[in-house]
């Protein structure tokens, strides 16, 4: 749903019974009750949510870091770049590209709730929406990377950046070493999701790398 | 409507104790900060959770030092960048130190 404050929809067929699944259960049969949705919007729905994965955003990094003219159409309108690769994000209001570099990292974080670009990223994992780490995020970035696997350089700024409002947020990781012979099919394999939300980067190749 | 704030200026957050919704977190209400650029106009999120007609508001990008979020906690170059919307935000003139 187009909505700008992101939570867990209901399922048709809960595999564990909580308080959150009865309560989006019984909001979804009020609705169809009331016939504001019917039964084939919410598959419909589910089915959009669950086809939505972190390659889109994998495309787009690696689109940007073998075209700087495609980079610079990301940083400065990013729906409009997602749309030159036939990336459908109109269910974000706005969407913002960050760019990590030597100096700047950023980290994404949903204090509120667990707002988080879906149709780029597909859904969040469950430590993005954990209280720990919304919590954490805003008050002690570095060692909530470090827990990640990641040291980000002591002369490096951190920008934690909390989607508060009606923009959602991706970071353009930096370009792993070792990746100056890779195809942009190649790269678009590094692309990690954790790199877009910015707790840690992707592998540089022939370090930890795994060769797609 | 309000004037918009200048990339720039040195804001506070306001402190509000409500139990409606809100989006400005609790963390940076008193705390200093600088405004990094203008976002737009956008409908009152405020009166938008209760499905009222909405006003618009606008809307900035605000970005805070961790030190002065957190000043109990170790000294740090790192920041927060959240966005805020107007009635929230009063220019101050003091300049952006850390404390209170």
């Amino acid at each position: 749903m187009g909505g700008s404050h992101d939570e867990a929809g209901g399922h048709p067929a809960p595999e564990a019974a909580s308080p959150m699944r009865f309560r989006a259960m019984a909001m979804r049969d009020l609705l169809i009750e009331k016939g504001l949705l019917s039964a084939e919007d919410v598959e419909r729905e589910l089915a959009d949510q669950d086809a939505r994965s972190p390659t889109a955003g994998a495309r787009l990094v690696a689109r940007a870091w073998v075209d700087d003219e495609f980079r610079s159409r990301l940083l400065s309108d990013a729906k409009r770049a997602a749309a030159e690769l036939g990336i459908d994000v109109s269910d974000m209001n706005e969407f913002v590209v960050l760019e990590n570099t030597q100096d700047r990292q950023h980290l994404v974080v949903c204090t509120l709730c667990s707002c988080y670009p879906r149709p780029v990223l597909g859904r969040p994992p469950d430590w993005y929406k954990s209280d720990a780490y919304r919590s954490r995020a805003v008050r002690e970035p570095r060692a909530l990377m470090s827990e990640f696997g990641y040291t980000p350089a002591a002369e490096a700024e951190i920008v934690v950046v909390d989607s508060t409002a009606d923009r959602r947020f991706m970071v353009l990781p930096t370009r792993p070493r070792g990746t100056e012979s890779l195809s942009e099919d190649q790269l678009v394999g590094l692309v990690t999701r954790d790199s877009m939300i910015g707790i840690r980067p992707p592998a540089d190749e022939g370090i930890a790398g795994t060769a797609p | 409507v309000k004037r918009i704030l200048d990339r720039g200026t040195p804001v506070r957050v306001l402190s509000r104790q409500t139990d409606q919704h809100i989006r400005t977190p609790t963390y940076v209400m008193g705390k200093r900060g600088l405004i990094t650029s203008y976002v737009g106009e956008f409908q009152d999120p405020e009166e938008l959770a209760y499905g009222r007609a909405t006003r618009v508001r606008h809307l900035y990008e605000v970005k805070f030092s961790l030190s002065d979020v957190w000043p109990e906690q170790e000294a740090s170059a790192d920041s927060l960048q959240l966005d805020i919307y107007g009635h929230w935000l009063v220019p101050t003139e003091d300049a952006i130190v850390e404390g209170g």
